[in-house]
């Protein structure tokens, strides 16, 4: 079997997977004889999906001996297999990284044979790319549910990032879905990850020469959409896994139907991406805004407003705490205000440093005033009537662009997501900013 | 030496020559209403003053702006001058104007106007050194590698670090067809060196690995979140000319063809995909 061949089912099968960055290492060129980690990681194409392809994204190999339910590479799947091999794999990337295609490589597998020998083929394709070709670019592996500790330990001091999968939000979800898995095995590659880290952060400073481990923090993902959890569910796990394991990203990955089941939704299911696009937001109110998943979303409501972005609807029951005075807010009110984002609020902290700021200097400095002239005043001065309630407020921030009769998640969501789709959304949709 | 009628001033277009015209005008007390490149300048009734390029006045004005006005407001001037645009060097001169009568607080001044325009500047030319980051393709001569590309602005000197370091044991050039410049590296050494045409010699070889990598990019997107939008937002269709990967979209005018729908049908276009390539 020829690269093209193998390349084509092993990208194929590893599509899936959501995630991509290649950003929080920063290892040096010195390091190695070639390739260095930008601490900003780079996206070097968009694919015709509009995600970024930052790393070389494949799988090992695709031939599992698994069989979970709302997989492409599950055992009873009548689909081309492919193994690579670990110089195969790792002289694909060193080329692929001297073209200024790829950032590095994001390496995962379907369980071949058993989950040691999976690993095992692994490691020896990374210690070739990081001993062999003396390769300091980024490496993101994924650790294999049920392999030894031992294993683990030893890709993570290969890799930047490891990632351990929890795949579905809930123990439920997972038994039924995902028979060879359990709760466990998935979550205890994350808890080594997280101890292995913290040893090494304390080693690091006792020893210069310590190895990094992990350098770049760990993630995971999960598929929303196939199994019922709702978005307060979802969140509430996320919170929980940003404090308990001290993960540096949580991937949501909308669940696209690929084979007719019982237990999964309908092949013509379309998947959420609104919901998809929606939980990031919220995961970045959690990474970044430093607010509480309790603060984006109550148990009363338990999805996230389809048409209202969630620090929209966050300001919005929130009216008592605006408008905000641009001059005198601080950094982190700055960034609760609907339309002002990072980039926005560091400019303005740094423009009023030597100056008093107006409209028109907002204006100058990018910050975009639809939404956020509801909720600031520059100099005691407001730029519109600002609703006195909550609902009039919802009603003035979508008639814009509003749609007619849409109230159901699930239903017509791509039809509705493109014509809803601003600039500044699309700009968001990678980062989750807003 | 100012007798008060309209003034302008035309210079050799290099960061020194504009330096030196930064220094001539402090000496004059002056500032001109225009300055231009000495090769772009229309006829002109006005007064022209030609400044000389001169390396000691403009190590001196550099000195006095770190000096005087600090690391900002020097950092702002040395990058707004890789704008390539009408007009960069008024604004430019008017900033570092109005920074030796306010101050250093100048540099933080971003919402005012004058200190905006040079604000802008900056950030036109920090993306697009980004975007040449990212959408740079080299392709293999040989063993070393080669690139060409056309930026808006005068980039190079801002990705030479970053390709420097990625592969600092290879030898590459990369070609800024724009601007007559390229970065030329090997282990040993690095520069940026003006080259006014580049003969790239047609290799075969390559097409191995960019045909690798076309085949990756078809079947790494997922057919049911096709986002044509989202991906020109992030991927502005000037820089398609580099890319292998969207060559053929870029030829043929049409998106490509998706495996669609369930896992039969996505493994049975695989496999189609497949025989093709093997012919
Ligand atoms: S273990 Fe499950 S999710 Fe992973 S490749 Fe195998 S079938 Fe797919």
């Amino acid at each position: 079997m020829d690269m093209y061949e193998k390349l084509a089912i092993l990208a194929e099968a590893a599509k899936y997977d959501a995630s991509c960055s290649s950003s929080g290492s920063g290892r040096t060129s010195s390091e190695g004889r070639i390739g260095a980690a930008l601490p900003a990681g780079c996206c070097h194409s968009f694919s015709a999906d509009g995600r970024c392809i930052s790393l070389l994204k494949v799988l090992m190999s695709n031939a599992c001996v698994y069989d979970c339910k709302y997989c492409i590479s599950r055992r009873s799947n009548d689909f081309p297999r492919a193994t690579f091999t670990p110089r195969e794999l790792a002289e694909l990337t060193i080329e692929f990284y001297r073209r200024n295609y790829i950032e590095g490589l994001f390496l995962s597998s379907a369980v071949v044979g058993t989950p040691d020998w999976t690993m095992e083929h692994m490691i020896e394709a990374l210690r070739i790319l990081r001993e062999e070709y003396g390769f300091a670019g980024y490496i993101h592996a994924k650790a294999i549910p049920g392999a030894d500790p031992i294993l683990t330990y030893r890709l993570g001091l290969l890799a930047d990032r490891v990632s351990a999968n929890i795949e579905l939000p809930s123990e439920k979800s997972l038994v039924s879905l995902a028979p060879d898995k359990t709760k466990h095995s998935v979550l205890e590659p994350m808890g080594l990850i997280k101890t292995g880290i913290m040893e090494n952060r304390e080693d690091l400073v006792k020893y210069r020469h310590t190895p990094k481990f992990v350098p770049a923090g760990q993630s995971t993902q999960m598929i929303v959409g196939a199994s019922p959890e709702t978005d307060y569910h979802i969140l509430h796990l996320t919170e929980g896994l940003y404090k308990k394991y001290g993960l540096k990203r949580v991937y949501y990955s909308a669940y696209i139907p690929l084979q007719e089941d019982a237990l999964l939704p309908a092949l013509d299911t379309r998947p959420p991406l609104l919901r998809e696009h929606r939980l990031y937001q919220a995961d970045w109110l959690l990474r970044f805004y430093g607010f509480e998943a309790s603060e984006i979303i109550d148990p009363q409501k338990p999805m996230l407003h389809p048409e209202v972005d969630p620090k929209c609807s966050w300001a919005v029951s929130h009216l008592d705490e605006f408008p905000v005075e641009v001059n005198e807010a601080d950094y982190e009110m700055l960034l609760r205000v609907p339309g002002i984002g990072v980039t926005g609020a560091k400019r303005i902290v740094r423009a009023r440093r030597s100056q008093r700021l107006d409209f028109d200097m907002l204006k100058r400095l990018g910050i975009v005033l639809k939404r956020a002239k509801y909720f600031i005043t520059c100099n005691g001065k407001t730029l519109q009537k600002i609703p006195e309630t909550p609902e009039m407020m919802i009603y003035t921030l979508l008639s814009p662009n509003r749609m007619g009769g849409f109230t159901d998640y699930g239903m017509e969501q791509l039809s509705l997501f493109e014509p809803m789709l601003t600039g500044e959304d699309v700009r968001e949709c990678l980062t989750g900013e807003f | 030496m100012s007798d008060g009628g309209i003034l302008i001033f035309a210079y050799d277009g290099s960061f020194e020559g504009f330096l030196s015209a930064v220094f001539d005008a402090f000496l004059m007390k002056a500032l001109p209403a225009d300055i231009v490149v000495f090769g772009d300048m229309e006829p002109t009734l006005l007064k022209v003053h030609y400044v000389e390029t001169d390396f000691e006045h403009a190590r001196r004005v550099q000195i006095g702006i770190a000096k005087k006005l600090g690391g900002t407001v020097l950092n702002m001037v040395e990058k707004a001058f890789l704008f390539d645009g009408e007009g960069k060097e008024n604004a430019i001169m008017h900033f570092i104007w109005k920074a030796f009568r306010e101050g250093r607080s100048t540099g933080g001044k971003i919402g005012d106007e004058e200190v905006n325009r040079v604000f802008k500047m900056c950030v036109a030319v920090n993306n697009e050194a980004e975007h040449l980051r990212q959408f740079t393709r080299f392709s293999d001569s040989n063993g070393a590698l080669i690139a060409v590309i056309h930026p808006k602005h005068f980039i190079l000197p801002l990705i030479k670090t970053y390709f420097c370091n990625r592969i600092k044991n290879e030898h590459f050039l990369i070609f800024d067809a724009e601007h007559g410049a390229a970065l030329i590296h090997t282990p040993e050494k690095t520069a940026i060196v003006p080259v006014e045409s580049l003969e790239i010699p047609s290799d075969v070889e390559d097409k191995f690995y960019s045909g690798l990598w076309k085949s990756y990019y078809r079947h790494i997107a997922i057919a049911s979140r096709y986002n044509p939008t989202c991906r020109r937002t992030h991927m502005p269709k000037r820089f398609w000319q580099y890319l292998p990967e969207v060559e053929e979209e870029l030829e043929s005018g049409f998106a490509p063809k998706f495996s669609k729908g369930t896992a039969a049908e996505i493994a049975d276009d695989l496999r189609k995909d497949i025989l093709r390539l093997k012919e």
